[in-house]
């Protein structure tokens, strides 16, 4: 079975068509958190009454995947990610035995009648963090998949380029990271990734307006779920901002998409891109911080500024930009099996 | 010859006088930047603002005659004209919109229902905006506004805006034109056609032609129908009469011919009807010829045979130029046939290299009958990821359609199919025959066509990349176990797609994956020769997937499948190894502690305590002063009951005063 796997540093997604029918995709969305709670007696026992998985650790009970933004009042501290800065924990033994668990659970069972076992997957940042790629393809070879890495970007365009033959640049728009693609015709030309996204606006907004949240001992930590949960307001728009911190949203998109016009700006006047940037191409954008109302027009404007404008034919969000990664690792996973088994014919 | 010379010098001073008019032109440009206002506007215009200054929307607007507006500004700008910026104005905004760059165009769609000006549109003519005020019906066509461009010089596009957004229309000339609509005019080729501009400021007023003048063939001008309009650049429009030829407009405006426009000689009143117009002389034209004794062509004559020198030394230096010019056409050339010879040298080099290579392997021993033995054997490759991958889907116009199939047989980008010089021809049911080496191109020009480099060994070939992860994991962590087996376990390699490039790497079992990865780097290779044509390869059957297998992916490539999103099963309770590290803190900087003594500010409590029992013992005996001066060294060395003490002292030496 083809199995596609979006390591995100805020939500691990894994797509594969359902045994039953294959026209149904089967997805699974966890979050790549988890909440620490002390090792009392009474948190145990009512984590088993509400039947909330949870680990047992050193001097504390950790509860992660979707289930730790339920439970993380109970010790009124926010969630720890896996992924701390984009990266493999290293410090953090947990955090790394965690992301087996959900992996494994994420994925299908292995059957020898499902076929292929061919697991596609992105790993979080940018691709030349080997770390992180060996990392997780040890995690997935450990299930008894065969891991396929594929850089985010290119499974945008393989989700979204259907329309544009597979021809023009993605924006991708991550929780650490920001990845820039040109691709023609199928084939990435060239990509740069951005080590600033969405959490680092959320981590500027924090420090700006003061928002922060104690614990019963009275630490303080930043208060990223009340940013997260104030982001996903519809009527947040970044160019018709009201509010002092709706003005500091705009200005802080503005910033990283200042970054990522200038990234691709460079892009086109690289060689490996020369001969996509003779011609018009389509902008499509992805990834969960693309949802702000107004991203597409700061987007737009950053690129006049970068007298880079005249290069796009438009700029469009995708229409699924959360899930377009999952679905691009799935395609480039059938893709893949497909090669094999015409090579296998030609042999 | 004389003539000529005579002729080349007008042409000249033709061409200085031109280019003094452009560049007067843009001087004039360059003193005020132009904006234009549209739309729901009380007064439609194109207004100068200093080119220092920054203008933003709510100025334009509010200088249009509109204050406090609620509703929509569109930015247009660039050439061609694109909706950049789209303001929601309100009358509570604090700030001032969007700025403007020079040559925008603002339509601005008002939320309420104020009585605004006349409903307009904006012609952009070369970059040079105008406003033109629409009549009371609004039954303007676009030939209306146009007819005074003939179509097959200037390119029209017009541009419909709406509430927010702007996009481009096809009209014919036929359709009509709507409030706020953007057209724009753009000269088909740079010459000598007159623009708008200069038209514009030839006449306040500017006509359009009415059935009656028209008919008759005179020229009138209608005067714009709103006073507070009526700029030089505003232009109004009366009812159009279908009926009216359009071809009978062409007389209403009296523009500039090139003829008006060059340099007359001094004395010499050529009208511009006058001059010849069906000489196939082209010089003839630009020559006004007149009488003999026109006083430029006696110096001309006079001056011959300066002429005829300056020519003859113009010649020798244009020989000079030439040969120069062939020397480093030779020179290039030379290069060239060089640079190719040293091509051909490698690309044998590297043939020979794949070949002896393809001798050696297993697979392709038997399909390979072709191949230089005589050569000396070449150390085999090492390893690189040669791009040669294709292009997921053709550039076919039938690629939107059936984007699949091309993912295989569609290769008209690349090379290697091209020189293969294979025809892919595939019908969903027939069995196709190709070539095999056309299969392999074919292979190589799939959607992830790649080539596997040998298996690089984890724990030796990437150090880097793989110890990391294996120091990561310690063998205590619960999955510890696991993750030591999986080093040894007979698992095959990951692949790592790197664009379209796929690289083998960290496999436990080298034999199993050595195989395969032989077999697929042959393949490679053998492309590669099938490309450079060195190799011959048997034909071979092949029966393609067929098409209702790509379906499936068609569904997923265009998005059409449902996702459902399930619930995953976690354990219900695990025990990990080692402790969270939990969520970062902020470093928030807590009291200072107890400083450690000696503390300073004790010494300057006591200085001040000391004033006091320096004013008390004014009146002491000295034998007291010592006392006091003890009491006070006391204090500096002492506790904080020090200064209790102290002042119980003090009391009891003012009682004793008294």
């Amino acid at each position: 079975m083809i199995t596609a796997i979006d390591f995100g540093c805020h939500e691990i997604r894994s797509a594969f068509r359902s045994p039953k029918d294959d026209k149904i995709v089967n997805l699974y969305t966890e979050r790549a958190e988890y909440a620490v709670l002390p090792a009392e007696d009474r948190y145990r026992q009512i984590l088993a009454d509400k039947k909330i998985p949870y680990a047992e650790c050193e001097q504390s009970l950790v509860v992660f995947g979707n289930r730790a933004e339920q439970v993380r009042w109970l010790s009124r501290k926010p969630c720890a990610p896996l992924f701390a800065d984009g990266k493999i924990p290293t410090v953090d033994a947990p955090a790394r035995q965690i992301l087996s668990v959900l992996t494994k659970a994420i994925l299908p069972p292995l059957k020898p009648e499902n076929g292929s076992q061919f697991c596609c997957f992105s790993a979080p940042g940018n691709r030349s963090n080997a770390g992180n790629s060996e990392f997780l393809s040890r995690l997935i070879r450990m299930h008894g998949y065969i891991p396929v890495e594929c850089s985010a970007g290119h499974a945008v365009t393989l989700a979204t380029g259907n329309e544009t033959r597979f021809s023009g640049i993605t924006i991708l728009i991550g929780a650490d990271s920001s990845q820039v693609s040109i691709s023609r015709f199928g084939r990435e030309l060239a990509s740069e990734s951005i080590n600033v996204g969405a959490n680092w606006i959320d981590n500027e907004l924090a420090e700006q307006f003061k928002l922060r949240t104690w614990d019963e001992s009275g630490e303080c930590y930043p208060d990223f779920s009340a940013i997260r949960e104030w982001k996903h307001d519809p009527k947040i728009h970044l160019r018709n901002g009201f509010s002092e911190q709706e003005k500091s949203l705009s200005r802080l998109y503005g910033v990283v998409l200042t970054r990522v016009a200038r990234c691709l700006k460079g892009l086109l006047q690289s060689s490996s891109a020369l001969k996509a940037s003779k011609e018009r191409l389509t902008v499509v954008c992805a990834g969960g911080a693309t949802q702000v109302g107004g991203f597409a027009a700061a987007l737009t404007e950053r690129f006049v500024e970068q007298d880079i404008a005249g290069n796009m034919v438009s700029v469009r969000i995708a229409n699924d930009p959360v899930t377009a990664v999952v679905r691009g690792l799935l395609i480039q996973g059938e893709l893949e099996q497909r090669r094999v088994s015409d090579s296998s014919v030609a042999a | 010859m004389q003539f000529g010379v005579q002729a080349m010098d007008r042409l000249l001073k033709l061409s200085l006088m031109l280019t003094a008019l452009v560049l007067a032109g843009n001087a004039d440009a360059q003193d005020a930047a132009l904006y234009t206002v549209a739309g729901d506007v009380p007064k439609a215009e194109t207004i100068p603002f200093d080119p220092v200054s920054h203008v933003y929307v709510l100025d334009l607007i509010e200088h249009s005659g509109l204050v406090a507006p609620e509703g929509n500004a569109l930015i247009l700008r660039g050439n061609p004209l694109q909706a950049v910026f789209s303001d929601n104005l309100r009358p509570q905004m604090t700030g001032r919109g969007s700025r403007l760059m020079p040559g925008d165009v603002v339509v601005f769609r008002s939320l309420t229902s104020e009585p605004m000006g006349a409903n307009n549109l904006v012609m952009v003519t070369d970059g040079v905006p105008q406003v033109i005020p629409l009549n009371a019906d609004d039954t303007v066509l676009l030939r209306d506004v146009t007819y005074q461009f003939p179509e097959h010089l200037y390119d029209f596009s017009v541009t419909q805006t709406t509430f927010g957004s702007a996009r481009a229309v096809a009209k014919a000339p036929n359709d009509r034109l709507l409030h706020g609509d953007v057209i724009q005019v753009r000269s088909r080729t740079s010459s000598n056609e007159p623009r708008i501009s200069s038209v514009s400021h030839s006449s306040n007023s500017y006509g359009f032609p009415d059935s009656a003048g028209s008919l008759t063939g005179s020229t009138e001008t209608v005067p714009a129908k709103t006073a507070s309009l009526n700029s030089e650049s505003v232009l109004t429009i009366p009812a159009y009469s279908n009926d009216v030829p359009s071809e009978s407009s062409n007389n209403l405006l009296e523009l500039p011919t090139v003829g008006e426009m060059e340099l007359l000689p001094a004395g010499s009143a050529v009208a511009s009807s006058t001059l010849p117009t069906n000489n196939k002389d082209p010089f003839q034209q630009v020559s006004f010829p007149g009488d003999a004794s026109d006083d430029s062509f006696v110096i001309l004559d006079s001056a011959d045979e300066a002429v005829q020198e300056a020519s003859t030394g113009a010649a020798l230096w244009n020989g000079v130029f030439i040969l120069g010019l062939v020397f480093a056409l030779g020179l290039i050339a030379v290069g060239w046939v060089k640079t190719q010879n040293e091509r051909k040298a490698e690309q044998e080099l590297a043939a020979k290299a794949r070949a002896t290579k393809l001798a050696n392997s297993k697979i392709r021993e038997q399909d390979a009958p072709v191949v230089r033995r005589n050569e000396t054997p070449l150390p085999p490759p090492q390893k690189r990821h040669t791009e040669v991958a294709s292009p997921l889907v053709s550039n076919a116009s039938e690629s939107k359609n059936k984007p699949l199939e091309h993912l295989v047989l569609g290769a008209e980008e690349s090379p290697i199919l091209s020189t293969g010089g294979a025809e892919f021809n595939k019908s969903q049911d027939v069995p196709v025959s190709l070539k095999s080496e056309d299969l392999l191109t074919a292979q190589l020009l799939s959607a992830t066509a790649v080539q596997f480099s040998e298996v690089p060994e984890t724990a030796d070939s990437d150090s880097q990349s793989v110890r990391p992860a294996k120091a990561l994991v310690n063998e205590h962590e619960w999955f510890g176990g696991e993750w030591l087996k999986s080093e040894t376990a007979t698992i095959p390699g990951s692949i790592v797609v790197e664009g379209n490039r796929e690289v083998v790497v960290g496999a436990a079992d080298l034999s199993e994956v050595a195989a395969q990865v032989d077999e697929v780097d042959s393949t490679a290779v053998s492309a590669d020769i099938a490309a450079t044509d060195t190799e011959t390869v048997a034909e071979t059957e092949l029966q393609l997937p067929p098409s209702e297998c790509w379906s499936d992916l068609d569904d997923l490539l265009q998005n059409r499948l449902p996702m459902q999103l399930l619930q995953a099963d976690l354990p219900l309770k695990i025990t990990l190894f080692g402790k969270p590290t939990g969520p970062q803190r902020l470093r928030i900087d807590s009291a200072h502690t107890q400083i450690a003594p000696p503390h300073m500010s004790m010494w300057a409590k006591s200085s001040k305590r000391a004033q006091p029992v320096a004013a008390a013992t004014k009146s002491v005996t000295p034998a007291k002063e010592s006392v006091v001066a003890s009491r006070r060294t006391s204090i500096d060395s002492g506790a904080s009951d020090a200064n209790r003490f102290d002042r119980a002292l003090n009391f009891l030496e003012e009682q004793a005063d008294t």
